[in-house]
């Protein structure tokens, strides 16, 4: 549990814990992304290793749509993909992005989480969800699961993959 | 909500596209693996098949010892593959539902005898090894598409299937 947990905020701190002591791995995996790799990707269909590690980057900040509002809306939107000119720029995105998801989980009192939240292209719902589900699985778990993918787009180049929940085959060994 | 009410509808809804993607792996692609030093296709997707099972020794059990040994699966077929992950899906889900709320604040221990790597509550490891499933998942999902296997919507379209 984190600090910051409060009587009316205990969901939101488990979700800082949870946030804080993946964003360690997930630094460490961004920092090895090399800027001259960034248009490289390992099949026609993939996204570029820019693309995806911006991805999970810029993910960290969909909990700031999910906390604040009761759905998001593809039709009102002005997504523009960030895209990193050095493997700088991409990690100060990723701390801006996860400093944006900690302050606003910060100020998330407990009640909000089963609110519904929606996402949706104007008249067209794709799905509707409690918000927890939302912050569980749309940003937490998605996260993850990108961050999984860049792990092979690192060894593919042969860059070291970093211990993630365990030794990889280049570090960490127990 | 009892904490394992929410794990296992979290559980179930991410065992879809695990399901998916394992009941799409061909048994030609099970010794392939995409560099010298990465798991092979039967591997990681034997490891994707088998985490949800973990919930057992994790919540039934109060450590797992390395030092006595972990078989992993060998299947020879894809419908052996999707067996094997149906079967440690409902392990997992079946430990999970006989807990209360207050199992999940003992204590449980990763080891390989006298060393011990992590001790943590049960609630952490349980919520790790969601996490921990969902990234090697992840990885399935690259190996796939290198081997040209369509790729199932996993939290939104793939570039194969799924086109909002």
């Amino acid at each position: 549990m984190s600090s910051t947990a409060t009587a009316a905020n205990t969901i939101a701190a488990a979700l800082i814990a949870e946030l804080e002591n993946e964003g360690k791995t997930t630094r460490t995996v961004l920092e090895r992304v090399p800027a001259d790799k960034f248009d490289w990707k390992p099949h026609e269909k993939s996204m570029t290793f820019g693309r995806l590690a911006s991805h999970v980057a810029e993910m960290h900040s969909w909990t700031v749509n999910t906390v604040r509002d009761p759905e998001l809306d593809f039709s009102k939107m002005d997504y523009k993909p960030f895209e990193p000119k050095s493997t700088g720029d991409l990690v100060a995105h990723f701390e801006k992005c996860y400093n944006d998801a900690i302050e606003t989980l910060k100020n998330a009192p407990d009640e909000i989480w089963s609110e519904p939240w929606s996402l949706r292209n104007g008249e067209q719902i794709y799905f509707t969800m409690p918000k927890i589900a939302v912050m569980r699985s749309m940003v937490l778990n998605h996260i993850v699961h990108h961050r999984g993918q860049l792990s092979v787009y690192l060894r593919e180049n042969d860059i070291p993959v970093p211990p993630m929940y365990g030794p990889s085959a280049d570090e960490g060994q127990m | 909500m009892p904490i394992n009410e929410g794990f296992i509808k979290e559980i179930e809804q991410e065992s879809k596209s695990a399901r998916e993607m394992l009941g799409r792996i061909p048994p030609e692609t099970f010794d392939w693996k995409p560099h010298e030093k990465s798991m092979t296709m039967k591997r990681l997707a034997g490891l994707v098949a088998d985490m949800f099972g973990w919930f057992q020794f994790e919540i039934d059990a109060d450590e797992l010892d390395f030092a006595k040994g972990y078989d992993m699966p060998d299947p020879k077929t894809t419908a052996e593959l999707v067996d094997f992950f149906e079967r440690r899906l409902n392990d997992g889900l079946t430990s999970l539902r006989g807990a209360d709320d207050a199992k999940f604040a003992e204590r449980w221990k990763l080891r390989r005898g006298e060393s011990v790597f992590m001790e943590t509550s049960k609630l952490e490891i349980v919520r790790m090894t969601i996490n921990h499933m969902v990234h090697h998942r992840g990885q399935l999902s690259v190996f796939m598409r290198l081997r040209d296997i369509p790729v199932p919507p996993i939290y939104g379209p793939t570039a194969d299937e799924g086109q909002m």
